[in-house]
């Protein structure tokens, strides 16, 4: 969607901080955000939502497996907007607002990630909206397949 | 730096993005959001209630008399699982109380949640989407877990109805049915 280059502010400001922080950002965010959809998932009495926290928990998590270079740069993108549109999914539920605020941080950091690759910033802007798009195929596979 | 097929200033591109990702917030919000929110009522059977009447006895004094007789179940149902992905269950019941009024009742009941989503009753032989767009709106679902009471308009004849149907108006979905039946009761 966007260029991050020398001359975008957006770049710069990502630019101030190292890499390896970004990196620890989003690998934290995408840690602590499977918690909450596993903690989702064991105190939630309600089963789509329990089943619903539990995917989320175990796909986000899937985004540390090693993956082929074509698609480590999206992939932890995806998780985070996995989380983030997860968590305003449930913002009404108690774990809504802490798993979106984590999907937000690490989306953030992947986009500043993207900047200090000097490389496009497209990418990880699709998986954001990849992740939305993830969601819902969980949510329509919940819906077709638990009862609720 | 490579090539990319959306070369866009950064004012221009940040901005569609955050607007964007703000547009399908929004969008995942109101469409999914409530698919996971439960709302839990347990109000009191209109069975159960008691109308009382004023007597004067013989001695002159004024007392109140308890009535009963008037109380009924006059059809009930139970509830099924509506269009893929919607579930129903538990039993819906009308019910006329000691003081004449009608209510629908749903008990043990609990529902699929979802947008815009109301109770009606319909008249049609099938519990369908235009049955439900034609039939009598009892108002928006209050709760979606429990036993809940929803009042008949004065003057309804409940006779006529032959289903209780929960529909989404907005996106003219139906959650779930029930076929009523007259009760013996």
């Amino acid at each position: 969607m966007t260029t991050l280059g020398a001359q975008n502010p957006l770049a710069a400001a990502a630019l101030r901080a190292p890499a390896p922080s970004w990196r620890k950002v989003s690998v934290s965010a995408r840690i602590l955000a499977t918690a909450v959809g596993i903690a989702v998932a064991f105190t939630q009495s309600y089963e789509r939502t329990q089943v619903f926290g539990a995917v989320i928990g175990v796909l986000v998590l899937i985004s540390f497996v090693p993956q082929p270079a074509a698609v480590r740069r999206i992939i932890p993108a995806i998780a985070a907007g996995l989380c983030l549109f997860a968590g305003i999914a449930l913002l009404s539920q108690r774990g809504g607002a802490p798993l979106a605020t984590l999907g937000a941080l690490a989306g953030l950091a992947e986009l500043a990630l993207s900047a200090h690759r000097r490389q496009s910033a497209w990418p990880s802007v699709a998986g954001l909206f990849g992740g939305a798009a993830l969601m819902s195929v969980v949510v329509v596979a919940i819906a077709l397949r638990v009862e609720g | 730096m490579p090539s990319s097929p959306f070369r866009l200033p950064w004012f221009v591109g940040a901005p569609a993005v955050s607007a964007g990702i703000a547009a399908v917030a929004i969008a995942v919000q109101s469409l999914v959001g409530p698919y996971f929110e439960r709302i839990y009522l347990n109000e009191a059977d209109p069975l159960t209630s008691v109308a009382t009447t004023s007597v004067t006895d013989p001695a002159g004094t004024v007392r109140p008399e308890v009535v009963v007789a008037a109380a009924a179940t006059l059809a009930q149902g139970s509830l099924r699982d509506g269009e893929p992905g919607h579930n129903g269950r538990g039993t819906a019941k009308i019910i006329r109380d000691a003081s004449g009024a009608l209510t629908l009742r749903f008990e043990n009941f609990s529902v699929t949640n979802g947008p815009d989503i109301y109770v009606i009753l319909a008249t049609g032989e099938e519990p369908s989407r235009t049955a439900a767009s034609g039939g009598l709106n009892l108002g928006k679902v209050r709760a979606t877990d429990g036993n809940v009471n929803y009042q008949l308009p004065a003057g309804t004849d409940p006779s006529v109805y032959r289903h209780v149907i929960i529909w989404c108006k907005t996106y003219d979905v139906v959650f779930a049915s029930a076929r009523l039946e007259k009760s013996t009761s």
